[in-house]
């Protein structure tokens, strides 16, 4: 009898796309959609067949039942190959996080989405330039000269931060900027010790693993995703002075501004900003046979950076293939290439830069000339001060040292990067029996990036002061090629009420990388390239290697379900060790007991899962220079004659640095609905590598000692809940918070090491912030004062050097006698995300909230926007923040926090270190909303369509913060804001349709 | 063949174990005298800022405890140069552990061996000038251990003035090379007459007059080298491998340091942070051509002398040694031994060729006629305090405008003042090391 039957496949009461439905004994079958539905015309003394991998194959009879509900459960024994970490199956006593939602933010770098997502990873963007670097720190800072970046593993490949092969400092790049985020199937963050040890020599600052896409069985399903959006600056809490402030702050000079009331008033910010458009397009193919699968792709993503003259343009494509040839041999391939051109606003020290305009020219000029047209920086080949003619307001002849008109330069002026990028990876499997197989993955990578950098002869870069370059290019060119080889022999077996786990392997990693130089100057206008410059040549190049040549293996043990533990070592050989350490062991030990498998609590209905683990071992960080452990001579020449200078002598015991790692950990669900997990860990590094001073006499100043030691301890709390499951309407939320204490706890000889405003001293947060202590004006005189924290000399009393400020404590206006203490450190008490999920009938909607609560920021900015000299007085013009005219002391007797204007102290400005420009980086943000419509499967499936869904995202919609710059979240990880590019705000609609 | 052997090529680096070519290692040591916390910049600098060759116009705080006479151990050296070693007398020693690791090559060529041996007595006189009681190092730095325990007490000057004389005697026998950028035999003997002229004055243990006479004896030996004709002068500091030259320090274009380069600290584009005396520069006549060498404006005297070389203004390859120097060494010494004659004649060889035909001043063969043709003929290549210290004079210290200098106006004849002390940051690393010269 001719019956249709439908229903909903879920596994733990969430839909589960892709599963095939098949009437037993026929080819007749479907695939649930994304909402886990299926419909299939059979009859009723069929038997259905639900299959999915990863799970467990379901037969069920049809009989008189029209609807089917199935809810899948995950295979153990399959499971392992889903969980899969780069060698090995998960660890069932590591702390591994998985990222949701990798593509959620709009961003061209899958990295810039991890914020808030993880306990434990924090992420800074220190510029809004679209493609640029972030910041990615997972359980604090981990070192204070190596790297501090954590291990990437790309489809089972290691690549870390250094093989990422950069023309110069704007094409800085990441590993995960290499991959199409919608290319990308899953993130994890790894942390404690039995997750990361067995990537050894450089797991000790964390390990993110990526898997991309893999095909699907069934027909080759085309999912066509475009989005389009825009751009904007957020403003946060920044403003600037306008016209009206300007020359009112001037006036607080006591100086009589001859001419008329000024008439020109430029909003800079609007000159310098604009409204960025976002373009995305990707087209995904996949499909396959239950032998052969493929997974296609291609993507096109461009944006315009909010900044004017910066915007982010990528081709890619990828092809994963999996073959299954028979019962023991399978293989894949998986190919990648982008090409990225990406250009930059420079948010260095120049005025032709839109970045440093914003932030510094005053209201009072305009980039416009009276009659509408745009002023030029350099008239001709003269050098001519488009600002010096006071052509509009009376004022323009205090400020002579402006120059530059950027919305003139950027017609003329570039700083373009060109990247190409591809990776090939085959992997052969072989299953030997008896749980033995053979696995090798072998995997090429190779990066070509170029920068071209061209400053007209008729910009002011291009131009600038008497010896002119008169336009200038440069082209670098930089080359990697990273070879890997790893071959593993797994075993995995069953004996009863127990399971063993193990592998053991070879890896085999090989780096090379060259980059060159070339400049010349005297270049003409629009001849923008090498060959037309007549002067100024030069030319420069390198060479850089490294190898690994690695020992692998791990254990997992686990009884009746419920006891597991394992360990795993580690033997890693680099070329960069000194020769006598040339090989380093790292190990980790780990077990987990599931007590919700014990009797006692496998009847609860309140707790549903419960699980302790713990774990401890070593992974080393092996981010030192290449060379750095070898006596070397460097090449340069005298007159014209090679020439060979003595680098450094050989350091034979030069080592990695080392972490011992140990984490406590529970993760414990009640009635289904709320999980919590919760980590206690400390992480120890030692054998920092620091420089060591040593006596002149010997030729050298110092040499890298393996001498310093640092500890990152803290909590970690991940909470998922399940608030509303019922009619259809679905409300989840995942809560994560970190809290992490950083500590340098031994330097050479205890010695501090104090660099321009902060020190890193043992006892201390690294980098922790040790200036004087601002004191506002003094209110006899106006002038700038710091407390003087300490007791005064009778000297300095009888000289009135000192004075009891309105507070009762000793302050100074002598800079130099104030001594210095703590004013705060970069790093948060405790930062987090807070996302919510909801969803009904078709709709979508989810929120996510990012937090940061204690890190402290020094403003290194406002120490020239927000200062106290006037140019009327012949100071400077760089007061440019509205509320330097806030709280200024005019008058004897006033409390002000900010000095009389053009009032220095007895021994400088008042614009000095001190903790008047330290400010508190705690902030809160919203930083994605998401609303999406799925449309009914009636309504498109008339179009021929198996799924469409539009949506709109909001990203960076607010922040929450007393930072008085745009945003406290492009500040700079260690905690130093210096005239930063903001992170906009965007906007974004899209379209995601299957068919 | 081991998987993990890499060769270091990073920015044309190579192995230390596998020995570069002795002549390339030479060369590096050449290279590194003009770094600027040595001949770059700072040590002619030290030379003359703070003497009464020089007032500030607008330092910015660069050289002002030189300038104003305030050295101390822990700002003497201080001005930034963004190298592994700041200061002078580290870098002095950098350069030394290239020699020591070429005297101490066995089977090396004896060309090389003597430019080192002379590169060694060069370095170490420096030494001994600029600091006097500090380590004598006569060997390489090879092992990191040695590097990092290694803790060399004060040696005498009088040790380090016998390693001078003995590598001197020993590269004399062995140098072939004739070009100026490195050291020649002339080179050699201009050298000599500047340590026996040195050495006469201030080392009370040796005999003065054999040590003044052994000045004219190195002057005599140098030979094919003449004074440079009037018309030279003022482009002479700009060229290179000039007939008058006896070792210059070539520092090509491409190293140049932008504004830590020596002529952009005095020069009118550059810091202009210091101009000469008005004091001084009324010494010099009208129809001098050495006048040539500042720049008038505002009532300031710019000093040009560095104004630019290889294309690069404010660079400078600085003549270290010039033959118008040992002339006038050997002038010094006969003066002082009395033999006014011959103190005239050498001191005329200079005036022959400054002024226009009769109008040089006459020249008398006494002390001061010939330290007062010294310092026009030398100014500001780093020889005044040394002058004047060797010669037990005072000097008396004026701001631009006339006005005597505060906070000391007068600096009394081998005040601590004219001597340097050791960095505080050496006496932090070793605990052998005592300061010295009344710095302690």
């Amino acid at each position: 009898q001719e019956q249709n039957v439908t229903g909903t496949v879920t596994d733990a009461g969430a839909p589960l796309p892709g599963v095939t439905v098949i009437v037993k004994g026929t080819t007749q079958g479907t695939i649930t959609d994304l909402d886990g539905n299926y419909s299939l015309n059979t009859s009723s003394d069929a038997v259905l067949q639900f299959s999915f991998i990863g799970y467990t194959s379901q037969e069920i009879a049809v009989g008189n039942q029209s609807t089917i509900n199935i809810a899948m459960e995950q295979d153990s024994e399959q499971l392992e190959e889903v969980t899969v970490m780069g060698y090995a199956k998960q660890d069932q006593s590591s702390n591994v996080t998985s990222v949701e939602k990798v593509t959620d933010i709009v961003t061209p770098n899958v990295a810039n989405s991890l914020q808030g997502k993880a306990a434990g990873v924090s992420m800074t963007a220190p510029s809004g330039q679209p493609g640029a670097k972030p910041t990615i720190r997972i359980r604090g800072v981990g070192s204070i000269s190596s790297s501090q970046e954590p291990l990437y593993v790309i489809d089972g490949m290691i690549i870390d931060n250094t093989d990422i092969v950069g023309a110069n400092q704007q094409s800085e790049r990441d590993p995960m900027s290499l991959l199409n985020p919608e290319d990308i199937e899953d993130v994890k963050i790894l942390t404690d010790a039995a997750a990361t040890a067995l990537y050894g020599a450089r797991a000790s600052n964390g390990v993110i693993v990526v898997t991309t896409k893999s095909g699907v069985e069934g027909k080759t399903q085309f999912n066509l995703n475009v989005s389009a959006g825009v751009a904007e600056l957020y403003q946060g809490n920044y403003e600037p002075m306008r016209a009206k402030d300007f020359i009112e702050f001037q006036k607080y000079g006591d100086v009589d501004i001859n001419g008329d009331p000024f008439t020109t008033d430029t909003d800079w910010i609007n000159e310098a900003f604009r409204k960025g458009a976002v373009q995305n397009y990707q087209l995904t193919a996949s499909g396959g046979t239950e032998k052969t699968k493929h997974y296609v792709s291609l993507g096109y993503y461009n944006q315009d950076g909010i900044l004017k003259g910066s915007d982010f343009e990528r081709y890619s494509a990828r092809v994963n293939m999996d073959n299954q040839v028979n019962d023991r041999l399978s293989y894949s391939i998986k190919t990648d290439i982008s090409y990225i051109v990406q250009n930059d606003a420079s948010d260095g020290a120049l005025f032709s830069s839109p970045l440093m305009t914003t932030y510094m020219y005053p209201a009072i000029i305009a980039p416009y000339a009276k009659s509408g047209d745009l002023k030029r920086s350099v008239d001709g080949n003269t050098y001519l001060n488009p600002f010096l003619t006071a052509d509009e307001s009376g004022y323009d002849n205090y400020y002579y040292s402006i120059g530059a008109n950027f919305l003139s330069d950027l017609k003329y002026n570039y700083r373009r990067t060109k990247s190409f990028n591809a990776g090939l990876q085959g992997n052969v499997k072989y299953e030997i029996g008896k749980g033995f197989a053979i696995k090798s993955n072998n995997a090429v990578r190779i990066q070509n990036t170029r920068y071209d950098y061209y400053t007209a002869p008729i910009s002011y870069d291009g131009f600038n002061g008497p010896n002119a370059a008169n336009g200038s290019v440069s082209n670098t060119s930089a080359f990697s090629s990273l070879i890997t080889s790893t071959n593993l022999l797994t075993y995995s077996n069953s004996f009863g009420d127990h399971t063993v786990d193990a592998i053991g392997g070879v890896e085999l990693q090989k780096y090379d990388a060259s980059n060159q130089y070339g400049y010349g100057a005297g270049v003409p206008l629009t001849v923008d390239n090498l060959g037309s410059a007549s002067s100024g040549f030069s030319n420069d190049g390198y060479q850089t290697q490294y190898r690994f040549f690695s020992f692998l293996s791990q254990v997992q043990y686990n009884y009746l379900g419920k006891y597991y533990v394992s360990g795993s070592y580690r033997r890693d050989g680099s070329s960069r060790f000194g020769k006598e350490n040339q090989y380093g062991n790292f190990w980790s030990a780990g077990g987990s007991w599931i007590l919700s498998n014990e009797d006692f609590l496998s009847t609860s209905d309140l707790i549903t899962n419960a699980k302790i683990r713990g774990s401890i071992g070593t992974t080393g960080n092996a981010g030192i220079g290449n060379y750095a452990a070898m006596g070397l001579y460097g090449y340069t020449f005298y007159n014209t004659s090679s020439a060979a200078v003595i680098e450094q002598v050989e350091n034979p015991d030069l080592t990695w640095e080392q972490k011992l790692k140990a984490n406590i950990g529970f993760d414990i669900t009640f009635i289904d609905k709320v999980s919590l997990s919760v980590d206690f860990y400390n992480e120890q590094t030692s054998d920092l590598l620091m420089q060591v001073p040593t006596a002149g006499m010997t030729g050298f100043a110092n040499v890298y000692q393996n001498v310093g030691e640092m500890r990152n301890r803290g909590i970690e709390f991940t909470i998922n809940s399940t608030n509303i499951d019922k009619n259809g309407f679905l409300w989840t939320t995942n809560l994560n918070m970190s809290f992490n204490q950083n500590e340098v706890t031994k330097l050479y000889n205890g010695q501090r090491i104090e660099y321009s405003r902060q020190v890193i001293e043992e006892g201390k947060p690294l980098n922790a912030f040790f200036i004087q202590e601002w004191a506002g004006a003094n209110p006899e005189n106006g002038k700038p004062s710091w407390y003087l924290n300490r007791e005064p000399t009778q000297d300095e009393l009888d000289k009135n050097q000192v004075f009891k400020q309105h507070d009762g404590r000793y302050a100074t206006s002598y800079y130099s006698k104030a001594e210095k203490v703590d004013v705060g450190d970069p790093y948060p008490d405790f930062s987090g995300g807070f996302t919510n999920n909801l969803s009904y009938k078709g709709f979508d909607f989810s929120f996510m909230f990012t937090f940061s609560v204690g890190n402290d920021i020094f403003n290194s900015g406002r120490r020239y926007m927000d200062q106290d000299q006037s140019a009327i007085n012949g100071g400077n013009y760089y007061s440019q923040m509205k509320i330097a005219k806030d709280d200024r002391w005019t008058k004897k007797g006033d409390i002000a926090s900010r000095p009389l204007i053009d009032q220095a102290g007895d021994d400088g400005w008042g614009n000095v270190n001190s903790s008047r420009y330290m400010e508190d980086g705690s902030y809160l943000q919203l930083r994605n909303i998401t609303l999406g419509y799925t449309l009914p499967k009636q309504t498109i499936g008339n179009i021929g369509l198996s799924n469409l869904r539009v949506y709109t995202s909001f990203q960076n919609l607010f922040t929450v913060s007393n930072y008085t710059g745009y945003s406290p979240t492009t500040v700079d990880n260690t905690g130093v804001a210096f005239f930063d590019y903001p992170d906009g705000r965007t906007y974004t609609f899209g379209i995601n349709c299957s068919f | 063949c081991n998987f993990l052997d890499v060769e270091p090529n990073v920015n044309g680096k190579v192995r230390t174990s596998e020995m570069s070519e002795p002549q390339d290692v030479l060369n590096g040591a050449y290279r590194e005298m003009g770094r600027t916390s040595y001949y770059g910049r700072n040590t002619y600098v030290f030379g003359d800022v703070g003497t009464d060759n020089i007032v500030v116009r607008s330092s910015g705080g660069r050289f002002n405890d030189n300038y104003f006479n305030t050295k101390n151990s822990r700002t003497s050296e201080s001005v930034d140069d963004s190298y592994d070693i700041s200061n002078q007398m580290g870098q002095i020693y950098r350069v030394l552990n290239h020699v020591n690791t070429l005297i101490h090559t066995a089977g090396i060529e004896d060309d090389i061996k003597g430019q080192s041996l002379a590169l060694r007595a060069f370095l170490n006189f420096d030494l001994v000038r600029f600091y006097g009681d500090v380590p004598l190092v006569t060997e390489p730095s090879t092992d990191l251990n040695e590097v990092v325990s290694s803790k060399p007490a004060n040696n005498t000057a009088a040790e380090i003035y016998a390693q001078i004389e003995k590598d001197l005697t020993e590269a004399k026998a062995l140098i072939t090379n004739t070009s100026s950028i490195k050291f020649t035999l002339n080179a050699v003997y201009g050298l000599e007459t500047r340590v026996f002229l040195t050495r006469a004055l201030e080392d009370s243990n040796i005999d003065k007059n054999t040590y003044l006479q052994k000045v004219i004896d190195s002057y005599n030996m140098i030979t094919g080298v003449s004074v440079m004709e009037a018309g030279d002068y003022v482009k002479y500091f700009n060229n290179k491998e000039s007939a008058e030259t006896l070792y210059e320090v070539i520092i090509a274009g491409a190293q140049s340091r932008g504004s830590d380069d020596l002529g952009a600290l005095y020069i009118r584009s550059g810091y202009g942070a210091y101009t000469c005396s008005p004091d001084f520069y009324a010494l010099f006549s009208d129809d001098d051509v050495r006048k040539g060498v500042f720049y008038l404006e505002n009532g300031l005297f710019y000093i040009n002398k560095y104004a630019e070389y290889d294309g690069v203004v404010g660079l400078s390859s600085p003549k270290v040694l010039r033959y118008s120097e040992a002339v006038l060494n050997a002038a010094e010494a006969q003066a002082l031994l009395g033999n006014t004659a011959d103190a005239i004649t050498l001191t005329d060889m200079i005036r022959s060729k400054r002024y226009a035909t009769g109008t040089a001043p006459v020249s008398t063969g006494l002390i001061d006629d010939v330290l007062a043709e010294r310092r026009l003929e030398l100014c500001f290549e780093g020889h005044r305090m040394f002058d004047l210290r060797r010669n037990n004079m005072d000097m008396d210290l004026i701001n631009s405008d006339g006005t005597a200098r505060s906070p000391k106006a007068n600096i009394p004849a081998r005040d601590q003042q004219f001597y340097f002390p050791i960095p505080q940051n050496e006496l932090n690393v070793n605990s052998n090391l005592k300061q010295i010269n009344g710095y302690e």
